[in-house]
């Protein structure tokens, strides 16, 4: 072949291989373009990107508190993203979280949701630690979490990051079946960010839901500050047995700021506050009159990296929450939350190690400050200040590059208690170019909650004492060993499979069988729970993404003992699914999603209230559906409009107390203004 | 699926005969540039019948002008490449400054798309004046303001934006490259 | 209700308390721990005090129409009650002789955590400003704990709380009595309860405003 033709052929062979490879693709889609034409929508920028599963699966602080590969993180763990919460027409964090496998979610009334992870959680979802940008907002009393208190618009959310499964050794106490990181939105690279938005919604019965959120976000050279504040009035899904179920009303902000002090190194500050006014509907508090309760949080961090061959990272910082709850007792014929005031404050301190280059250490401290003031707390156990302390260390060792050990351990002597409380994690992981496998082993605890360790109700009329708290509780703990995969089986799929089994010891019963003292005891007879999580994610096109969700609980043990408690097995649903569409068209003008939640039916018998009565309980399967459109009318008025429906089915209360209402039917309009 | 499959596919071996053939822009770094354009949303708004990009070289910059050439065969390897629904029209250009401007004035560039050697900051300027996009090839250019750059780092294809900048070039980038891309 | 601000200066202590590495546990002791068995010879000499004040009480205007105290276990619980009885019933019965007999009392008195009464059927004995030391005995075997004439009684002891009541009944154990007079009646106790280790021992002195009288008729003497 002469040498002229040789170049040709080696200058034309790639064109040529090309357009070869593109002509056999483009018999896939025949009416997408004319023969030779490649249309630039059809290539997805993942497989341009050339990005791995770990850099497609991407990073986190929530499980270590120290950024690692979801691949190759010691616990199983779930991630919607901003552009996954966008097109999942929820409203609220607990809508968001009904996606997440294992968790279930139920709702009392407007704003008023209760969260359970892996089968536990009862009546109270106080077995979850909440964090917004990693800072806990849990309430001091009991750990429960308002969620109508989170300060934040769900379209300020630019992820949520659900770590399933017991993480005390790294947020102490309470972190029983998993930890719930809400990471608020900021401006990309050195830019400022403003949008605002406005939501205006009806359900069947024409209850209200009027919303207002705004974000304001800057990067700068050395800082990063961003300020976000909603407010929202929801009157919808007040419907069902009882049509007094007030609405809610709630306004929230939250600010950010971050300024470089040096080349790699940072202070940081948080300012929360959040205050709703809710149905006061709960475990305890079996009527629904409209409830007030404030959030206010502030915290204070100093990081810094690299700061030397050995010496990783050093933080230290330091929280102070207050939580309070007010309402009129002369609503109420049982008892309320009224006049409950409590504070948290908590410095901490976290140094890294770089021991060698396969072998890191990361050594922790804390000591926290707890105040509870509510009328039902003993008098010789109110108004006081309990402090609690808390060591923690963990090694993660990487023998070969595929190869990564984690072992922690963290001891805590919890406020108020006299106890000793220990919990571990292990884990091995094996990770491979498109899979990694994670054999794990972890326990936490949850300290007991004031109401447990140091209540005393006492009836108003007759001021005898109807439930009182015993202060030599132990601490209920979660031992779980789970084996999780995550495989992609195409570089836009992802499969997660997790099974676990867990027991749970010293559950927390309330022990209202005898008449002469009701009290709280621990269950001595532990439990065992096997589950199984699967979560799907496939990226069909950039601009289609489908997903799916699975959990499944099944209690080994049968519960012999009648006395229905807070945490009783049946609580939660055998199978909890979920299916979900996403995806945009012309070139993002247009966002849309569609899809479906499945609870399976719930029977049990509980005791709440107080005085406590039993509560039978016979939840139907429900089902949420969603689908939910959005239009961007243009760059030069950056305003989008958009149409949620949400519905739940049956039209019934999926609460299993009484007074709950049922969530019904919504329609909400949304008019956005600025960079979404 | 398939689609995306066989183009990384024929990109990875455009990339291994690249690198063969001379260390320099393969088509992969053509369309992973084209699919950055498809990003931003001005240029889907105010596009005409074709998204323009012109390749800026230093006339006295041996380099330089290579490199020019070198992102000409790369768009030219892609054959007949659309972006916006519209096809993507390439020319190259020496800098100098009142005839690039005309160029885009007349030819309804969308993008300049600058070779190093080239005066960065009176690309950025152009840029802003003429609210097109300014794109780099080379890191260099992004640290001097202008928009958005392609180009391998640690063997992987990165895109890097300067947001301050794009903004200032009235380019509105969707979300989801600002979460892909690295962010300066 | 004491505020936050008073407690700053505890929490400058509490802080310098955990710098020291110190953890206060929660107190929260069941609320029987601050009630007294006042049935224990140590407490003869208060028991005696507080009587005489209740008695004074009662003839000024009828409050505290007694005390009663016990202390044992019940449905499991340690328990410790004191407590000053509120409106007694003492039912008699007069023969045809007029003689006075005591058929049945009920006492009403509260615990911390509920209310209670109880109730002696089938005492019998006659009145008398005397003391006494009679002892019946409490049972659920085949006697008639309604008569009068023997040793036996039957024991009731209700407890309500919250809108909820329960009921036991003594099994075994003695009420011996002290004192039955009129308006006046005292006695000690100690008996065991269906559930094995539920016992309880206790004492009280009720004074009663009220007498539910019934007067035999010549019938019912077979006359």
């Amino acid at each position: 072949m002469p040498a002229c033709s040789r170049r040709s052929w080696r200058r034309a062979a790639p064109r040529l291989l090309v357009l070869a490879l593109i002509a056999l693709a483009l018999e896939v889609r025949p009416a997408a373009a004319q023969e030779g034409e490649l249309d630039i929508e059809d290539v997805q920028l993942d497989a341009l990107l050339e990005r791995d599963l770990d850099e497609q699966l991407g990073t986190t602080t929530a499980v270590s508190r120290k950024s690692e590969n979801v691949m190759t993180a010691p616990a199983a763990m779930s991630i919607l993203t901003w552009e996954q919460i966008r097109l999942s027409g929820a409203r609220t964090v607990p809508d968001l979280l009904r996606w997440i496998p294992g968790v279930q979610v139920y709702r009392n009334g407007p704003g008023n949701h209760v969260v359970s992870l892996r089968g536990t959680g009862g009546l109270n979802g106080n077995n979850v630690v909440v964090t917004i940008n990693g800072i806990a907002i849990n309430s001091p009393l009991d750990a429960s979490v308002d969620w109508d208190l989170v300060p934040v618009h769900v379209l300020d959310i630019e992820r949520i990051e659900v770590v399933r499964g017991p993480v005390s050794t790294i947020y102490g106490q309470n972190a029983y079946t998993g930890v719930i990181n809400i990471v608020t939105r900021e401006a990309y690279g050195r830019s400022t960010s403003v949008a605002a938005r406005g939501e205006l919604g009806s359900d069947l019965e024409l209850g209200v839901l009027g919303a207002l959120s705004g974000r304001y976000a800057s990067n700068g050279e050395s800082s990063q500050v961003s300020v976000l504040g909603s407010g929202e009035l929801d009157g919808t899904g007040r419907g069902g047995v009882d049509l007094d179920v007030p609405s809610m009303r709630r306004a929230g902000v939250v600010s950010h700021l971050q300024v470089a002090t040096g080349r790699s190194s940072h202070l940081g500050v948080d300012l929360c506050a959040s205050i709703s006014e809710r149905s006061s509907l709960d475990h305890l508090v079996l009527e629904s009159n409209p409830q007030t309760r404030a959030l206010l949080l502030g915290a204070v961090h100093f990081a810094a990296q690299d700061i030397s061959d050995v010496l990783e990272s050093a933080e230290i910082s330091a929280r102070s929450m207050a939580h309070l709850t007010e309402t009129d007792p002369s609503l109420y014929q049982g008892f309320s939350y009224a006049d409950t005031r409590s504070n948290r404050t908590a410095i901490g301190a976290d140094v890294g190690f770089r021991l060698a280059p396969q072998l890191g250490l990361t050594v922790g401290a804390e000591s926290v400050l707890d105040w509870v003031d509510a009328p039902y707390v003993n008098p010789s156990a109110n108004d006081r200040i309990y402090p609690g302390h808390g060591a923690y260390g963990t090694l993660t060792y990487s023998p070969f590059e595929r190869l990564h050990l984690t072992l922690g351990g963290r001891g805590d002597l919890p406020p108020a208690t006299a106890s000793f409380e220990l919990s571990y994690r292990g884990s091995v992981v094996y990770e491979a170019n498109a899979w990694s496998l994670r054999l794990a082993a972890a326990s936490a605890y949850r300290t007991p909650s004031y109401v447990e360790l140091g209540g005393r109700f006492v009836d108003p009329a007759t001021g005898l004492i109807l439930l009182e708290g015993d202060p030599d509780l132990n601490s209920p703990t979660n031992e779980t060993i789970e084996l999780g995969l995550i495989v992609a089986p195409i570089a836009t799929l992802h499969i997660m499979p997790t099974i676990y089994v867990s027991r749970l010891r010293d559950v927390i019963i309330e022990d209202f069988e005898p008449l002469v003292r009701r009290t709280f005891t621990n269950d001595p007879h532990a439990r065992d729970l096997l589950g199984g999580e699967l979560e799907a994610d496939w990226q069909a096109r950039d601009d289609l993404g489908l997903a799916l969700n699975l959990g499944t609980l099944h209690w080994l043990n049968a519960d012999e003992h009648e006395t229905p408690t807070v945490g009783v097995p049946k609580q939660s649903s055998a199978v909890v699914a979920g299916a979900r569409v996403h995806g945009t068209l012309l070139r993002e003008r247009v966002g849309y999603g569609f899809g479906a939640n499945f609870a399976s039916q719930r029977v049990f018998a509980v005791r709440a209230g107080v005085p406590p009565s039993i509560i039978d309980s016979d939840v139907a399967a429900q089902t949420h559906a969603f689908a939910m459109a959005e239009y961007f009318l243009g760059s030069d008025l950056p305003l989008w409009l958009s149409l949620r429906v949400l519905a739940a089915l049956p039209d019934a209360a999926e609460s299993p107390l009484p007074a709950a209402s049922a969530g019904g039917a919504t329609a909400v309009l949304g008019l956005a203004y600025g960079k979404e | 699926m398939r689609m995306s499959v066989l183009i990384a596919l024929a990109l990875a071996l455009g990339l291994a005969h690249g690198s063969h053939a001379r260390a320099d822009v393969s088509p992969k770094h053509a369309l992973l540039l084209a699919k950055a354009l498809s990003y931003e949303r001005r240029l889907a708004e105010r596009k005409g019948s074709s998204v323009g990009i012109a390749i800026l070289y230093a006339a006295d910059n041996a380099a330089s002008k290579a490199s020019a050439q070198s992102w000409l065969k790369a768009f030219a390897a892609l054959g007949a490449l659309k972006v916006h629904g519209v096809p993507v029209e390439v020319v190259t250009i020496p800098f100098q400054r009142e005839r690039v401007a005309e160029l885009v004035r007349a030819r309804g560039i969308d993008v300049l798309l600058t070779c190093e050697g080239s005066p960065y900051a009176m690309v950025a300027a152009l840029a802003r004046e003429h609210r097109i996009l300014s794109v780099a090839d080379t890191r260099a250019g992004v640290d001097n303001n202008l928009s958005l750059a392609v180009f391998v780092h640690r063997e992987k294809p990165l895109i890097l934006i300067n947001v301050r900048a794009a903004k200032a070039e009235g380019a509105v980038f969707s979300a989801k490259l600002l979460q892909l891309a690295t962010l300066l | 209700m004491a505020s936050a601000s008073s407690g700053t200066l505890g929490f400058v202590t509490a802080s310098m308390l955990t710098l020291l590495g110190c953890n206060v546990a929660i107190e929260n002791p069941p609320a029987y721990d601050a009630e007294r068995d006042l049935c224990a010879a140590k407490g003869a000499k208060e028991w005696d005090a507080l009587l005489e004040s209740c008695r004074e009480e009662f003839e000024a205007d009828g409050g505290c129409a007694g005390l009663i105290s016990f202390t044992g276990q019940l449905e499991n619980e340690a328990l410790t009650v004191d407590s000053e009885l509120g409106i007694n019933e003492f039912f008699d019965r007069v023969t045809v002789d007029g003689v006075e007999i005591r058929q049945q009392i009920k006492l009403h008195g509260r615990s911390p955590y509920f209310v209670f009464a109880f109730e002696f059927r089938g005492l019998g004995g006659e009145l008398s400003d005397e003391d006494q030391q009679r002892s019946l005995s409490f049972g659920s075997g085949t006697g008639d704990f309604e008569s009068l004439d023997d040793e036996l009684v039957r024991g009731a002891l209700r407890m309500t709380v919250g809108g909820e009541t329960k009921a036991f009944a003594p099994r075994r154990g003695n009420l011996t009595i002290a004192h039955q007079a009129q308006d006046e009646q005292s006695a000690t106790f100690e008996a065991d309860f269906g559930t094995a280790g539920d016992h309880l021992t206790g004492c009280f002195h009720a004074f009663a405003p009220k007498r539910i009288i019934t007067r035999d008729t010549a019938a019912d003497a077979g006359l």
